[in-house]
């Protein structure tokens, strides 16, 4: 921003407006820009100055829509986009539109000439911190790190990257959403809440679980969790719960100041940092809770922080908090620190005071003058009767300690030990030394120990000597331990364990496996002794390889330690190879060699005997043994893979079962299913015409001409096998039109049963094919059931096909059926515009009954009636309808459409149109229902009439 | 045009010398003649008409006609109605009936065995009296009969 108003405040001179901005006068400014603008519109420069003036004069709006006008006159010019970032950073609404405006800003970041695009990444990094996305403008400003830009520019890198930081700390002691909850669970937990206050304690806990288990994140059911547990008394529990608790909601204060008293009064020394925490916490979102700086300076004490003890009680008193308690804590606090300043004190003083200068100087003098010392000496002793080195000197040269020294030293137990070292290095008896030593010990002077066990060792005291050795070694922080060590070996008999096994165990100890087997020296194999087999196999333990380990604890496998630890092993790295000695361990009762056999059965298939062996090691094993969370896997996994298994062979049964009633289904469908020819006429009567032209042509054919020659057998077998059987079987006639039958009607969504199952074509089939396989038979016997199949075809199978024809549709067309067809053909014919008569009409009887299907008869006629209305073209139209016999005597039905129309039609035309509508539709259904077409002269003013007649249907 | 060869009835031939039956077989096609022949023709001769004017012709040296009802394979052309005019296509479905309509218009009173499945057992009746002597046949009728009916016909006649 700096940079960029320096560049402004330059250009200034050469404008009014950018000087009145350099004054301060904002406003002042944005109008004079605004009227520079005005002149120069396209000028991108003024426009983002009057920007800029009008950002400076609290014109946010304004200013937005002067940088985007910037921004379009000039997109390259990143000036604008600079502003624009820092102006929108601050927007109420910068969420709303923070990609469209990151979008627009990265476009001018990819327009920015590189040496100004530094300057404008760290304004986007700061918008993008603005709108909460601060990964984004993290990763921008280290990169802008990267690049490594000058001194200036990184500190505001950096200090935008310290402001990044701060907000997300900040927002870190934002509470986490709640879940969504039911109504269900609010009244729920509105309940658990009521019987907690009315102590139901217990209940309320139940409630509150359940609550949790179903919304983990809830914080209500999770307070009242918290606090059902505290009724409870289980408040580690209850501790836990209000970590959880406080995490989801770092605002909870009551929350946190349940934590921190709970911590403060129950966590000891360990969590006395976190219950002054959680006590802060609560501090700072309820500062009315003075009490709580008791608690805290009570934390302090317990820490030992005295003066942030007496800082927290003078909080509470400021606070304005009264309490006994802070009086008693205060008067603590300052014990305690006073105690400190004492400690140290104590610490600085010599137990003995030091010898004085004159006794120092003395002392030197008898150090140089010899002949004079003793006296000196006594002089130095006199002075000083605590000075250890004078009273030393003088034992070196008369023999004898000053009673007096002996005394001075009585109650400083480091002074008796050193008196006691001293004068035991110039010679004197342990006699001498022993009493000092003892004191020294009785005062509890830290190295008296050791120097006493080194005089008893002296005295051959052994057991005393190894008394307070052992005590030395026990003793907080011994100076000497080395040298303590050393007296043990004199005092202990030598180990037999060769040291090659200590040098291992050393190594071992500092994680050296390597270095421990070189130690031991040798491989596992069967001329090394057991001992060592099983040091080797702790090695390889210990560097993690199991197999060498294995198979050295095998080769030692006669020893009970080798066998234990072979087992032990093998339950981690189960190996076949060790079986026989882990069945040995079974056997002998070590658990692990359950669960190692058991890991070799499952890894063999051998399951059924793996699961006792589990068994028995879950029963048997120690409750720290490693092996127990397999092997209870291992149980479960056979348990579900058997209960699978079995599960498996039912569903295969089932499979099975399912797929032989399917199968048995599927041929009870294929050998019933279907309908009848007759049922399928009735439910579908357009499947009639391929009916009855089917039953016509079996008739003609099968029945007419080749079945009636089976009477001739007798006398003509062969000439009737022929007719029979040539060209194709009469069986395979009948097989094939009614398989084209059933395709017809699977055409109109009807299954026909199979043939042999057809009640009309089935047993005519049976019985033709039957004639044929006897006709291909020498003569003799069968000749009679010839004749009987002949009578069946005549007296039976015929009338049947017979009577499949007389179940023809039957559509009974009256007046007024007919005047709704005619409605329907004026309505069409209306809307497209043609002319139109209303025909008269001629009806024979009450109604005419057509031996056609509704629709297709519906069509013939409409196609009729529009022919005859375009060729009346608004002349005069007929419609008759009746009966009437023809020359043959036959029935027939007779619909006709007459018109006036002076222009023929023949019935030969007819035939020559092409199929599909008019007269040509009227020609192929009328064909189809086995009709034919007619034409016929009409009396005035009618001309003809043209038509379709129908054979009636039979009585 | 197919004339039927002459053949004596069994055991007859050579001794009496008589000629056989011969009845005219009138269809659109020759499945009856050939049928005829083949089975019945050691009884009977057979002539073949495949229309009106064949039949009308041939019908006086027969001693009757065994008619077929449906023509349409005949050439509409030759189709004829009961005066032995032309007729329209539409008459093909019952062109025997017509054809022996035709035939008793003529003067033509040979018995005549038609071959048709009229459902209607009372039409059967009232053209087998208007136009006798007919019989109407199912075309479900069996060799064995059709001979005896013709060995009748022969026999009255």
């Amino acid at each position: 921003m700096i940079a960029l108003c320096a560049l402004l405040l330059a250009a200034g001179s050469a404008s009014p407006g950018l000087q009145l901005l350099r004054e301060g006068k904002s406003a002042e400014a944005a109008a004079a820009l605004r009227k520079a603008l005005a002149k120069d519109p396209r000028n991108a420069a003024l426009a983002n100055d009057y920007g800029f003036a009008n950002a400076r004069s609290g014109n946010r709006q304004e200013a937005e829509r002067a940088y985007r006008l910037a921004i379009q006159l000039k997109p390259s010019r990143w000036y604008a986009y600079a502003n624009l970032a820092d102006l929108l950073s601050e927007a109420p609404d910068r969420w709303d539109h923070a990609d469209e405006t990151l979008a627009l800003l990265a476009r001018g970041l990819a327009l920015a000439p590189p040496t100004a695009r530094a300057n404008l990444s760290l304004r986007i990094a700061d918008f993008e911190r603005s709108v909460g996305r601060n990964a984004q403008a993290r990763e921008r400003l280290e990169a802008l790190l990267a690049q490594k830009p000058e001194a200036e520019q990184a500190r505001r890198i950096r200090e935008l990257q310290g402001r990044i930081a701060d907000e997300e700390h900040a927002r870190s002691l934002l509470d986490w959403p709640e879940p969504a909850v039911t109504a269900g669970q609010e009244a729920q937990l509105a309940a658990a809440e009521e019987r907690l206050a009315q102590g139901g304690g217990a209940a309320a806990l139940a409630t509150a679980e359940v609550l949790c288990a179903q919304a983990p994140a809830w914080r209500s059911a999770r307070w009242l969790r918290a606090r059902a547990l505290d009724a409870a008394g289980r408040v580690d529990e209850e501790a836990r719960e209000l970590r959880i608790l406080t995490q989801l909601a770092p605002s909870h204060a009551r929350a946190w100041r349940k934590l921190g008293e709970i911590l403060a009064e129950q966590g000891g020394l360990l969590e006395a940092d976190r219950a002054d925490e959680a006590l802060r916490r609560a501090l700072a979102l309820e500062p009315a809770w003075t009490e709580l700086w008791l608690l805290r300076a009570r934390v302090a004490l317990r820490q030992g922080r005295a003066e942030d003890a007496l800082r927290d009680l003078l909080r509470f008193d400021r606070a304005g908090g009264t309490n006994p308690e802070a009086a008693r804590l205060e008067a603590l606090a300052r014990t305690q620190a006073g105690a400190a300043e004492h400690a140290a004190a104590q610490a600085a003083l010599p137990a003995t005071p030091e010898p004085t200068p004159q006794a120092r100087a003395l002392f030197q003098e008898a150090n140089t003058a010899p002949e004079g010392a003793p006296a000196l000496l006594q002089k130095v002793l006199e002075d000083s009767p605590g000075f250890v080195e004078a009273a030393v000197a003088l034992y070196a040269l008369t023999g004898s300690i000053p009673e007096k020294t002996v005394q001075a030293l009585h109650d400083d137990g480091n002074g008796l030990v050193d008196l006691a070292a001293q004068a035991q290095r110039a010679g004197a008896a342990p006699l001498l030394i022993a009493p000092w030593l003892d004191r020294a010990v009785e005062l509890g002077a830290p190295e008296a120990r050791f120097a006493r066990a080194s005089l008893r060792l002296s005295q051959a005291d052994r057991p005393g000597a190894l008394e307070d050795l052992l005590a030395y070694a026990a003793s907080p922080q011994p100076q000497h331990l080395e040298q303590a060590l050393a007296l043990r070996a004199q005092l202990l008999r030598p180990a037999r364990d060769d040291v090659a096994t200590m040098q291992a165990r050393l190594r071992l100890a500092e994680d050296h496996p390597e270095a421990a087997l070189a130690a031991l020296g040798s491989r596992c194999d069967a001329t090394v002794p057991a001992p060592r087999l099983i040091e080797l196999g702790q090695v390889h333990e210990f560097e993690g390889s199991l197999l060498p380990a294995l198979l050295c604890y095998q080769l030692a496998a006669d020893q009970p330690e080798a066998l234990r630890r072979l087992a032990s092993v093998a339950e981690r790295a189960p190996d076949p190879r060790v079986a026989p000695e882990l069945q040995r361990a079974e056997r002998e009762g070590i658990p692990a060699a359950l669960w190692a056999l058991a890991q070799i059965d499952l890894a063999a298939g051998r399951q059924d005997q793996a699961l006792p062996r589990i068994e028995r090691f879950l029963a048997q094993a120690a409750p720290d043994d490693p092996g127990l969370g397999g092997a209870r896997a291992a149980r479960d996994r056979i348990l579900a893979a058997s209960t699978a298994a079995a599960q498996a062979r039912l569903r295969d049964r089932l499979a099975l079962s399912v797929a032989a009633a399917a199968l048995l289904l599927g041929l009870l469908g294929w050998m019933w299913g279907g309908t009848t020819l007759a049922s399928a006429l009735r439910k579908a009567p357009r499947l009639f015409p391929p009916a009855a032209r089917a039953v016509a042509e079996l008739r003609h054919d099968v029945i007419k001409h080749r079945c009636s020659v089976l009477g001739m057998v007798a006398e003509r077998r062969d000439d009737v096998a022929r007719a029979l059987l040539s060209p194709e079987p009469a069986s395979l006639t009948v097989a094939r039109q009614y398989e084209s039958l059933r395709k017809a009607a699977r055409a109109q969504g009807i299954s026909l049963r199979r043939l042999q199952r057809e009640p009309a074509f089935g047993p005519l089939a049976r019985d033709l094919a039957r004639a044929e396989y006897l006709l291909r038979q020498p003569s003799g016997p069968a000749d009679l059931e010839l004749a009987r199949i002949d009578q069946r075809i005549r007296e039976t199978h015929s009338p049947r096909l017979a009577e499949l024809l007389r179940l023809a549709p039957r559509t009974r067309l009256d007046a007024s059926a007919l005047q709704g067809w005619i409605r329907d053909v004026e309505a069409q014919m209306r809307r497209g515009g043609s002319a139109w008569t209303d025909p008269s009409i001629l009806l024979q009887n009450m109604a005419v009954e057509f031996p056609v299907e509704r629709g297709a008869l519906s069509t013939i006629f409409s196609n009729l009636l529009r022919n005859a209305q375009a060729a009346a073209a608004g002349g005069d139209v007929i419609v008759r309808l009746g009966e009437e016999r023809d020359a043959a005597g036959r029935s027939l039905t007779v619909l006709l459409v007459g018109d006036s129309a002076a222009d023929g039609v023949s019935l030969e035309a007819i035939e020559q149109r092409e199929s599909g509508r008019g007269l040509a539709l009227v020609r192929d259904l009328t064909r189809e229902w086995q009709g034919h077409l007619v034409i016929r002269p009409e009396e005035p003013p009618w001309k003809k009439a043209v038509g379709a007649c129908f054979p009636a249907p039979p009585a | 045009m197919e004339e039927g060869g002459g053949r004596l009835l069994p055991g007859a031939a050579g001794l009496m010398g008589t000629m056989l039956p011969r009845y005219l077989v009138c269809e659109d096609g020759s499945e009856y003649t050939e049928r005829f022949r083949r089975f019945l023709g050691a009884q009977f001769e057979f002539a073949q008409a495949r229309n009106f004017a064949e039949a009308l012709a041939r019908a006086p040296a027969c001693r009757g006609v065994l008619l077929d009802l449906d023509f349409r394979r005949t050439d509409p052309a030759l189709l004829v109605d009961e005066n032995g005019s032309p007729a329209p296509p539409s008459s093909a479905e019952v062109q025997g009936i017509l054809i022996l309509r035709a035939l008793r218009s003529r003067g033509v009173t040979l018995p005549v065995l038609l071959f048709a499945d009229l459902d209607d057992p009372q039409r059967v009746q009232r053209l087998e009296q208007e136009l006798a002597p007919l019989t109407i046949i199912s075309s479900s009728e069996g060799l064995p009969a059709i001979a005896q009916r013709l060995q009748a016909i022969a026999i009255a006649r």
